[in-house]
């Protein structure tokens, strides 16, 4: 194994893809440092450009994006307190009242220096758990392979909204989407209307790039756009001594260690990693009152937790082909575009690109520290170009990469499309990430269960009897009764003291 | 009121979607060999959907009546964020950006890149800055130079070919 790091390392390591991966933590910082643009948007129109670059130098590229991405958010969160991804949410709470106590250099050197070191340590974790875990999945036939698929469905409709009805509706709606075009397995057309160009069915880009980036664009038109915040501000040293670094390591250990978890399991991740690790540490600390006015654990906490969950998140879609969250579910449709097929045989057929994979994470992270250091002043004048100007060329850029995919203009079509069903699913207060799941991973389903239904000439019954898949299918129902029990409880509370408790 | 009366209008229309797509899935051709062909998951998708909307539009509808006394926490909360939110919002606006990107998307075939993405570039901005902020020549250049910019890095690095129109 520790070869195959090496190996991973010297295919990386060509002055094309450090400069890559440099470029990618750049604009992965920028896109996170402006509220508003998030990671996901970043890839999303990052990937059409990857189409003619090799797949190593593509994945590092996105790579440098998604860690940029996740911990860009920390500047605005400390200066403005405003989050500028929903991973640094819990940063606001504890990082803005630094700043205003004159402690912004001491919130920053926490903040970055947590967050390289839960970033370092989840891909510590992901190399160690992603191989045996493929390994395991070698074993894994259309039962199994169904049965997780609806665990993974399940997992992420009850937990990624409010409300469950709503998230396993948004998750069918997913399905549905994807059954236009060809049926796997016998290919016969579906629910194309006739329509000659809806039989290759919706790619997943213009779907991705509609529902999350077009509809974020059509909602921010409902407002007339302000200019930018402008901030000054230089950053000297860490602002802390290495005895108080000594004191928030259990902290960082603690949160990392949350990230790490929450970034594993299927539909959430930094987003609400960051948030219950503020909570825990709160929680668990002797000065629990002093948190929200401005201490160094809360930002400790949520920084460590959010870029551990990038690790986290990996873990699935290395290992079994099974994105978690719609950073990953981009990176899964970059490797598709590769030509790399996800899944438990990735790490055997391209090992080569997964270990390169893992070796452009580890540059990224020190790329990350390096950045937000030397370069915080950059961060923060991005910071004051307005919205209303990035907005349209965000478009613009969608349109195009949506259209590059197979270079034909109905895929722009498709992206408006998405785009106004994204803005209709967030004024009905449906959640949008159960959609993007369900149209990855309905199909996954749909043809392990058919293929299982071949094995065993049309008897259902080894879908419950084989362990595995009975283990899974058993989990995917308790997540909907806890959320259903939870649900009760939240509503009793309620009725007994009307108060909202979070 | 209005959300709750949102939840019935939607529930409405997935219990709709749902008996539509079991219609369509009859259509689906289909093995006569084997029991579970290509249309088995869609009407296992589409009676779920109908299921699950049965639920949500007798959930709205309590909601609907119970909502003179108390209401649930998640519903009060939601209702939070949307007063927040509606203090400014403009339907108008809004409509006006999805018509400008419905004619985006039309004409870019048409006219070509070039020129409709400056028109929609300076159009997109001058919507959505305030009345205060609307600084036509910044428009005016940052829309070119993108337009321009956009279209020759495309087309020499990437070799994406995007339509070139009554220009090519």
């Amino acid at each position: 194994m520790f070869e195959l790091i090496l190996e991973g390392f010297a295919s990386v390591l060509t002055i094309k893809t450090i400069a890559y991966i440099l470029g990618g933590v750049a604009l992965g910082l920028i896109f996170g440092s402006i509220p508003g643009l998030t990671a996901t948007m970043a890839i999303a129109i990052t990937l059409p450009i990857t189409f003619g670059m090799e797949p190593i130098a593509a994945m590092s590229l996105l790579m440098g994006l998604y860690i940029g991405g996740v911990s860009g958010g920390l500047v605005p969160a400390i200066l403005l307190n405003l989050p500028g991804t929903p991973s640094s949410i819990a940063t606001t709470f504890d990082g803005f009242p630094m700043a205003k106590k004159g402690q912004a250099g001491p919130a920053f050197g926490y903040a970055i220096l947590f967050s390289f070191l839960g970033g370092l340590l989840s891909i510590i974790v992901l190399m160690l758990l992603a191989p045996p875990l493929a390994k395991l999945a070698l074993e894994f036939g259309p039962f199994e392979y169904f049965a997780i698929t609806i665990f993974a469905l399940t997992m992420i409709s009850s937990l990624s909204g409010g409300s469950l009805i709503k998230g396993l509706l948004s998750g069918l709606l997913g399905i549905a989407l994807a059954m236009v075009g060809s049926a796997p397995i016998d290919a016969f057309p579906r629910f194309t209307f006739g329509f000659k160009d809806l039989n290759a069915g919706f790619q997943l880009l213009p779907v991705l790039i509609g529902l999350f980036a077009v509809s974020e664009i059509i909602k921010s038109s409902e407002t007339k756009l302000k200019k930018g915040q402008s901030v000054q501000y230089k950053l000297k040293g860490f602002g802390f001594s290495l005895k108080d670094f000594f004191k928030q390591g259990w902290n960082g250990l603690r949160s990392s260690l949350i990230g790490i978890g929450i970034g594993i399991l299927p539909g959430i991740g930094g987003g609400t990693a960051n948030i219950i690790a503020y909570v825990t540490a709160k929680n668990q600390s002797k000065k629990s009152d002093e948190f929200g006015k401005g201490i160094p654990d809360g930002v400790v906490a949520s920084e460590s937790a959010n870029n551990a969950a990038v690790g986290g998140a990996l873990v699935p879609l290395i290992s079994l082909g099974i994105p978690g969250d719609t950073v990953t579910a981009l990176l899964l449709g970059g490797l598709i575009l590769h030509g790399l097929s996800p899944g438990p045989l990735l790490i055997e057929n391209n090992g080569d690109v997964v270990y390169g994979i893992f070796a452009a994470l580890i540059i990224a992270n020190f790329f990350m520290i390096a950045m937000l250091f030397w370069g915080m002043r950059i961060f923060t004048k991005v910071l004051s170009i307005p919205q209303y100007i990035l907005l349209p060329i965000i478009l613009v850029l969608c349109v195009v990469g949506a259209i590059g995919v197979n270079n034909r203009l109905f895929d722009a079509g498709a992206l408006l499309f998405f785009g106004i069903l994204g803005y209709a699913m967030l004024k009905f207060h449906f959640p949008i990430t159960p959609v993007i799941l369900g149209f990855i991973l309905g199909p996954l389903a749909e043809t392990n269960l058919r293929r299982g239904l071949m094995y065993s000439k049309g008897d259902f019954t080894p879908f419950l009897t084989e362990p595995i898949a009975a283990v899974f299918l058993t989990l995917a129902l308790l997540s909907v009764l806890f959320k259903i029990r939870s649900n009760y409880k939240k509503k009793r509370d309620h009725d007994s003291n009307h108060t909202i408790s979070l | 009121m209005i959300r709750v009366n949102k939840d019935i209008v939607a529930s409405a229309f997935l219990i709709l979607f749902s008996a539509v797509m079991y219609a369509a899935s009859n259509n689906i051709m289909k093995l006569t060999v084997s029991k579970v062909g290509a249309d088995f998951a869609p009407k296992l998708v589409a009676i779920g959907i109908f299921i699950l909307s049965v639920f949500y539009l007798i959930n709205s509808i309590k909601q609907l009546k119970g909502s003179n006394g108390g209401e649930t926490g998640e519903l009060e909360q939601e209702d939070d964020g949307d007063q927040k939110e509606k203090k400014k919002i403009s339907p108008l606006s809004v409509f006006a950006t999805v018509g400008l990107l419905v004619l985006y998307v039309a004409l870019l075939p048409i006219i070509g890149f070039l020129i409709t993405t400056v028109v929609y570039l300076f159009a997109q901005m001058y919507l959505l800055a305030d009345k205060k902020e609307r600084k036509i020549p910044i428009f005016l250049v940052t829309s070119v130079v993108t337009s321009v910019v956009v279209y020759f890095i495309f087309k020499s690095i990437f070799f994406l070919m995007l339509p070139a129109g009554i220009l090519g």
